[in-house]
This record gives C-alpha cells, structure tokens and sequence, in this order.
C-alpha cells in the first residue's frame, strides 16, 4: 500500500467512525475539537486499522492522533508501506 | 510520573507512601466494620442470572472506592474475578497502591499521554474480565461523561451501579473526595439495577446516572434504618 492509499483508508475508516463525510475529516484540524474524535473512537478506528494492514501500531513513538496526517505518520512508523 | 510499557501504573515515592498509608488505615478499620449488604448477594445472582457469561462493567462515584475495594478485596462478596479502573492522576495511583495491597488487580488508564491512554481503552475494550470503574474521577463529580457508556456499548457489556455508604468516616483529600472509613463504621453496599442497551448515548447516559443515584439513596436508607442485614467483617 502506498502512502496516498493508506492516508485514503485512514480517511474513510474515520469517516465512518464518526459518520462523518471523507471531506470533512480531510480539511479538520484537530480530530478531536473539529469532529469530537474521543479515545473510544480513536480506538476503534485503530482495531480497523491494524486488521486492515495486519500489523500492530506501534504507538509508543507517536504524542498524539488528532489529524490524519498523525496517523498516517503512525502507518508510516510502523513500516508497513511500499518504499 | 513514570509508567510501565507492559500497560501498568508505576505509583511513583508519594502515592506510594499515601497508599501503604490508606491500607494501614482500612487494615486497622476492618476488624470493626460492620457490613450491611442485606439483598446485595440476590441482587448479584439477579444479575449474573439475566445476562449469563457477559462482560460486566461495575461503576461507581469516585468517593466510594475505597469503601467497595474494601469490601471487594479479599472477601468473596463480588463472587467473581475483578479489575479495577485506575487513571495516572495522583488519586488514581494511590488507589492502585491500596488494591495491590488488598490483592485486587487494576487496570490502567494513562491520561498523559493520548496515545497510551488509546492503548488502555483498547486493552479495556477488548478484555472480558469484570471492570470495576469510577465514573466521575476525573469530573465533574456525581456525573458520568459520555465516553463509558460508549466504552460499555462498544464492549457489548452490561453495566450495573453499586453504591457504598458508611456512617464514620473521614475524607483522605477533598478533590476528588475520597471517603475512608473509621473505626466501629457501619458500611452499607447496595447494587442497582443493570443499564440495558439503548441506541441513544444520551439515554443510556442518563440512565445510568439515574440508577446509580438509586443506588446511592438505597445504601443510604439501609444505613438509616439499622442493623438488619449486618453480614460483618468485609
């Protein structure tokens, strides 16, 4: 998967998380005050993540997950897309 | 403060002093307490009876956690294994060094860091132990915030209210306030009613809130009304 396909997946997943649209997730600032992303969907949207990519993220690297850019970051840590 | 990578809290010099404090305290208190929890043991087969084998959420207001873990640690009263909810606050580290000392273990959640704090909703999500939670530790008090009915919901648990009163006591620290009881106190236990699922949040949140006041009233009245019921030493 290349970068622009994981940041893709991460949108949709958050999109359907918070039934939301995929345009409002891409242009939010902040998951958490734009959009009222909490831990127990931030949660969810990793358990869909790491069985979608069959990998465990690695979140100890990371500060915080309040924008797609953070997470796909998070992916990209993790190693698991094509060079 | 420090936390450990295997997922547990590391209480750090003051919690630790104030928790071997505390469980010095309720040591000395138990011998003389009196335990009320007349219909506490149907109202748990009542529960267990209803919903066979699901996960169970017991929650609770933050200023009875050291009365219900006393009565749930080492007694047998809550007949089945239990965690208990701990956060990284100075409060919840303390309560995690009063459980090791009364052999309940806890579950963490690390507030500081949101990516850990992630990782523990996770590991709650997914356990199938019985989670023993304070609603309101974190504020406002005598309130629960929408993320545990989520946390329930999401889990597919059921969540039931308990409730503990004592008659004696005196409060460890005022924010959150957190009663421990004294010597020769008379503590009541009461379990409410089960929260059954509800597609609104903001029903089930309600409902919740409502059944642990219920909860709260019954233990109360119970207290009020004497001795009957008395079952002894936790």
């Amino acid at each position: 998967m290349t970068q622009q396909g994981a940041t893709d997946l991460i949108v949709r997943m958050i999109a359907i998380e918070l039934e939301t649209t995929e345009d409002q997730v891409r242009t939010a600032g902040s998951l958490r005050n734009d959009l009222g992303m909490d831990s127990i969907a931030a949660a969810n949207v990793l358990f869909s993540l790491e069985q979608e990519l069959g990998v465990e993220l690695d979140l100890d690297e990371v500060e915080g997950l309040d924008s797609v850019v953070d997470i796909a970051g998070l992916v990209v840590h993790s190693q698991v897309l094509e060079a | 403060m420090a936390d450990s990578p295997a997922g547990s809290l590391v209480p750090g010099r003051l919690a630790t002093a104030a928790g071997r404090i505390l469980h010095w305290r309720l040591d000395a208190v138990r011998p003389s307490l009196r335990v009320l929890d007349h219909g506490a043991p149907q109202a748990w087969r009542g529960v267990r009876g209803t919903e066979p084998g699901r996960r169970l959420f017991l929650y609770y207001w933050i200023e009875d956690s050291l009365p219900l873990m006393l009565y749930a640690g080492r007694s047998g009263k809550i007949p089945e294994s239990l965690q208990v909810v701990c956060d990284d606050t100075l409060g919840g580290r303390v309560v995690a060094t009063v459980l090791s000392h009364l052999g309940l273990p806890h579950a963490p959640l690390r507030l500081a860091r949101p990516t850990r704090r992630i990782r523990d909703v996770q590991r709650l999500m997914k356990s199938t132990i019985t989670t023993a939670i304070a609603v309101d530790g974190r504020g406002p008090y005598r309130k629960i915030g929408i993320e545990f009915p989520r946390l329930v919901r999401e889990s597919g648990g059921l969540a039931c209210p308990i409730a503990a009163r004592v008659d004696r006591s005196w409060t460890a620290w005022p924010t959150p306030r957190i009663v421990v009881p004294r010597r020769g106190a008379r503590l009541s236990i009461a379990l409410g009613s089960p929260s059954s699922a509800a597609t609104d949040e903001e029903e089930l949140r309600l409902g919740m809130e409502q059944r642990l006041s219920e909860a709260v009233s019954l233990a109360e009245s119970r207290l009020a009304g004497g001795a009957k019921g008395e079952s002894g030493e936790p």
